[in-house]
């Protein structure tokens, strides 16, 4: 029984049971088969979004902001040459939030002097497009301080394309600070049995022919076992140490499914490409009470490579959690 | 196909000469030119003056002399990432801290390390950045 189940019968929403309603009905489920695959299954979206503000935006820029401020070094990178496209990609962003959400920001802009306003955390950013000395913070440093998205910008250069800029808060155990400047190609931990038959180059190639203004959406899920949105490598030790904690009983509150939404943009005047990463996190106890991702995410879990388990972090704790949703099934079939 | 250039100190010559068959082989125009230690950045930027736009430098050298190749790139309007740094067999591998960011030298990627900044045992893995000339070291728990 899902949550419009109980709304039913209880007649009555508490505020918990709203937020989780709306979480659940926001929530980017990324399981279309029940069983795993791997594969780049990016769609096009149209309207082009880069990004979505969410219930979750408030709290959510409170904490990217704390991070930011008190581990910078580890959260902005950029190299001296992606000035141009992150002028370009704060515009873009601030044009965004205010066509797409009216009633809680604006922007104006007049030649090249630019008004941005935004109503939901009482600020406003006004500067001269281009003209560094009018911004405090780096382009993309600035304009990430306003959406929820880690937001990552890849140089197209003749070669290949670099990590030339990136705001990352949110990472899933990776290291801004070791990639930038990095190759697209060599960014990625090898995934089991897909560098072989040239995924990485085919990837490479689907994002070099991306055409200026498309937007183009892939989910990417993993498994964490906290609910905290910041978990990148540098704090591995503080985190990871919680997949030894799992149990059968346990598990539906550690245990978190991720997704990230991920979005690739060519910027039309500079010919980078916008990578933007909104993370979403569901709880377990919330995920089984909506009967068919509950089945999906059983079935996807139960035919995960043991590799793939590995590779996710997942393998530490995946009897427990396979036990623990086998146990629920029963629950549910003896109607308890 | 751009062209390429090798920069490469007489001590790592052999992983130069290595570079340039290889890069012969992918069917680019390539270049492998020796040069001095310590490296003079006049004579650098000498080399660098007439080459074709969007030449991409390939450096065998030691630390001090890349810092020197790299301005004198920049300056004679080279970008960063026109300019590699080639694999070198130089029988030291350098291990970046994935907790502080500390470059960590080491014999062998086969043996854990203990971060000499923060202390954290660290497992080297094959993941190899040629921006930071390090593979990355990740935490033993
Ligand atoms: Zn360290």
């Amino acid at each position: 029984m899902g949550y419009y189940g109980i709304f039913k019968i209880t007649g009555r929403l508490d505020v918990r049971e709203v937020i989780q309603v709306s979480r659940l009905n926001g929530f980017p489920f990324p399981f279309t088969k029940d069983q795993y695959t791997y594969s780049n299954n990016s769609v096009p979206l149209d309207p082009a979004k880069t990004i979505t503000v969410t219930a979750d935006y408030k709290n959510e820029l409170e904490l990217k902001r704390k991070l930011l401020q008190k581990h910078h070094h580890r959260c902005f990178r950029s190299l001296p040459l992606s000035m141009e496209s992150q002028w370009e990609i704060m515009l873009l962003l601030f044009n965004e939030l205010a066509s797409c959400n009216p009633e809680s920001f604006t922007f104006q802009k007049k030649g090249d002097e630019c008004l941005f306003q935004n109503h939901l955390l009482e600020e406003e950013e006004a500067f001269v497009f281009r003209d560094v000395s009018t911004i405090a913070l780096e382009p993309l440093d600035l304009v990430g301080r306003h959406v929820q998205e880690d937001l990552i910008l890849m140089g197209d250069r003749h070669n290949g394309l670099f990590l030339e800029a990136g705001q990352l808060c949110f990472p899933s155990n990776w290291s801004l600070a070791f990639v930038q400047g990095m190759e697209f190609k060599s960014i990625h931990n090898p995934v089991p049995g897909i560098q072989n038959d040239g995924f990485i180059d085919k990837v490479e190639r689907f994002i070099s022919k991306i055409r200026p203004g498309t937007v183009w959406e892939r989910k990417n899920w993993s498994i964490t076992v906290t609910n905290m949105l910041d978990t990148p490598l540098e704090t591995y030790s503080v985190w990871g140490k919680h997949r030894q904690e799992v149990t059968c009983e346990n598990a539906g509150d550690l245990i978190h499914l991720r997704v990230e939404v991920q979005r690739l943009f060519r910027l039309p005047m500079n010919h980078d490409v916008l990578f933007t990463i909104h993370t979403y996190l569901l709880q377990l106890n919330d995920l089984i009470q909506q009967e068919s991702w509950f089945k999906s995410f059983y079935q996807n879990i139960k035919t995960l490579p043991e590799e793939i388990a590995e590779y996710k972090g997942i393998s530490t704790y995946r009897t427990e959690l396979i036990r623990f949703l086998e146990n629920h099934m029963e629950k549910e079939r003896r109607g308890q | 196909m751009r062209p390429i250039l090798i920069l490469s100190e007489v001590r790592f010559k052999k992983d130069g000469l290595k570079e340039k068959e290889l890069q012969k082989e992918n069917g680019s125009s390539v270049e492998l030119k020796l040069i001095d230690s310590p490296v003079d950045r006049k004579k650098i930027e000498q080399i660098l003056k007439d080459k074709p736009l969007g030449t991409m430098l390939i450096l065998y050298t030691g630390g001090a002399a890349r810092k020197r190749i790299r301005r004198a790139a920049n300056s004679a309007g080279f970008s960063h990432e026109d300019v590699r740094i080639g694999k070198m067999d130089t029988g030291t591998y350098c291990i970046f801290c994935s907790q502080c960011h500390r470059i960590n030298r080491t014999a062998s990627l086969e043996k854990s390390i203990i971060c000499i900044s923060c202390g954290q045992h660290l497992e080297p893995s094959n993941h190899y950045s040629s921006f930071q000339d390090a593979y990355l070291g990740y935490p033993i728990l």
